[in-house]
């Protein structure tokens, strides 16, 4: 739903803010509705590698001095045709204004980090597409909406229409043309294997550990954590979990 | 049976705790067999999402084997196995009908509170705070499934899939 969002028309070029699972699918999610090219934003290198596996181009914010700046560079001056926030509340960044959010967040005066939001309302070029899968609670803060007005931009967000993918996405799935699972597998889109989630199973009996881990800085590579109760008896399950 | 309890912030613990049962005539009960930690579970675990109350069930990606049915749905059956959609939807309201499910406007017993909040209230989530409808969510043994058969996609319908439209399921 989130590169559907973006009326991708061939030879577009998409950016993408975040490459966890959602930004992992919406890359090749992109290609699949007819991107030229998606740029793909991250800090985390494991994160990165997989967007570059599934075709797209990598920037790390961590080592680049502007954002904005620098995705303008790369899109000929006059940036990307759509940008997709998949960060959502609790984005990380760096500056002032990231600074300035997480101290707000941490005095309570807000839900939200909204660090993401403003580069892709910034980046974004004039008339082009703001979509946004990533989750948003509260009253936002600094939001530069005169740039938003001043460029013509169009926001499609919102939580996902599960109802109206489950069916075609399984489709795809069962075609070869998406592979969910983390080895990859034969499905390839752009050209690039598709193998995205999940990257870190558990058991239940390590579920509290493994909400510890997954919030650690230092792991969050992890995408998404399933965790298999290989139980099917409640017998087993009770076993497995003291 | 066992399920995922929120305690506060930073804190989660496995719990026994009552398992769910039909409520509704289009409910089913899931046997969940799989279920994720989603990045949205850690908006909850670090205490961002306001109304969560210790004690609620965290979870809402799972998926399962169908082991009860209410006496209204006609096609699920015990026995089979489906993944969940996070939002819940009638299917037969104004927006589920515009093919806007998460807007659904009948799965939210608490929609009040959003409406306060955001003028109008979004579909019910599973796992997902009180103002999201307070529902148990899906790491745990069991999980309660409201209108089970609008959006539960069993296994054995795969093939169908396959070669059709979701119209025509």
């Amino acid at each position: 739903m989130a590169a559907e969002n973006c009326d991708i028309n061939a030879g577009d070029v998409i950016a993408v803010w975040g490459c966890g699972p959602v930004g992992q699918f919406t890359i090749r999610s992109a290609f699949m509705l007819g991107a030229a090219r998606v740029i793909a934003i991250d800090r985390f290198h494991e994160r990165l590698r997989m967007a570059r596996a599934a075709g797209a181009e990598i920037l790390n914010y961590a080592e680049v001095d502007d954002l904005i700046e620098e995705l303008k560079w790369v899109t000929g001056g006059r940036g990307p045709d759509a940008c997709i926030d998949a960060v959502g509340l609790e984005a990380h960044g760096s500056g002032l204004a990231a600074a300035y959010d997480d101290y707000k967040q941490k005095l309570k005066l807000a839900f939200d980090r909204p660090t993401v939001l403003r580069q892709v309302i910034q980046a974004c070029r004039k008339g082009g597409v703001v979509s946004i899968p990533g989750v948003y609670g509260g009253m936002l803060d600094k939001i530069p909406f005169g740039s938003a007005f001043g460029k013509g931009l169009i926001f499609k967000m919102g939580q996902t229409h599960m109802h109206r993918y489950t069916a075609p996405l399984l489709k795809r799935i069962q075609a070869g043309e998406i592979d969910p699972s983390h080895q990859g597998g034969t499905g390839s889109v752009a050209g690039g294997r598709s193998g995205v989630a999940p990257t870190s199973s558990h058991p239940h009996s390590s579920t509290c550990r493994s909400y510890e881990s997954y919030c650690d800085v230092s792991r969050s590579r992890w995408l998404i954590v399933p965790m298999c109760s290989t139980l099917g008896p409640r017998a087993q399950f009770d076993s497995a979990s003291q | 049976m066992k399920a995922l309890c929120w305690k506060g912030k930073n804190k989660v613990q496995v719990e026994r705790v009552d398992e769910p049962s039909i409520l509704n005539p289009r409910d089913a009960i899931i046997r969940i067999t799989r279920t994720a930690i989603c990045g949205s579970d850690l908006h909850l675990y670090d205490g961002y999402i306001p109304t969560m109350e210790p004690g609620d069930v965290l979870g809402h990606e799972f998926m399962g084997e169908v082991v009860e049915t209410g006496p209204e749905l006609k096609k699920l059956k015990r026995g089979d196995r489906v993944v969940v959609p996070f939002t819940i939807a009638c299917g037969q309201c104004y927006y589920c009908k515009h093919d806007l499910w998460s807007a659904c406007d009948n799965t939210n017993p608490n929609a009040w509170m959003m409406e306060k909040l955001y003028g109008y209230s979004g579909s019910g989530l599973f796992g997902y705070s009180h103002l999201m409808g307070g529902y148990a969510g899906g790491q745990a043994q069991f999980a309660r499934v409201p209108f089970a058969e609008v959006g539960c996609i069993p296994a054995s319908w795969l093939r169908k899939i396959a070669t059709s439209t979701l119209e025509t399921l």
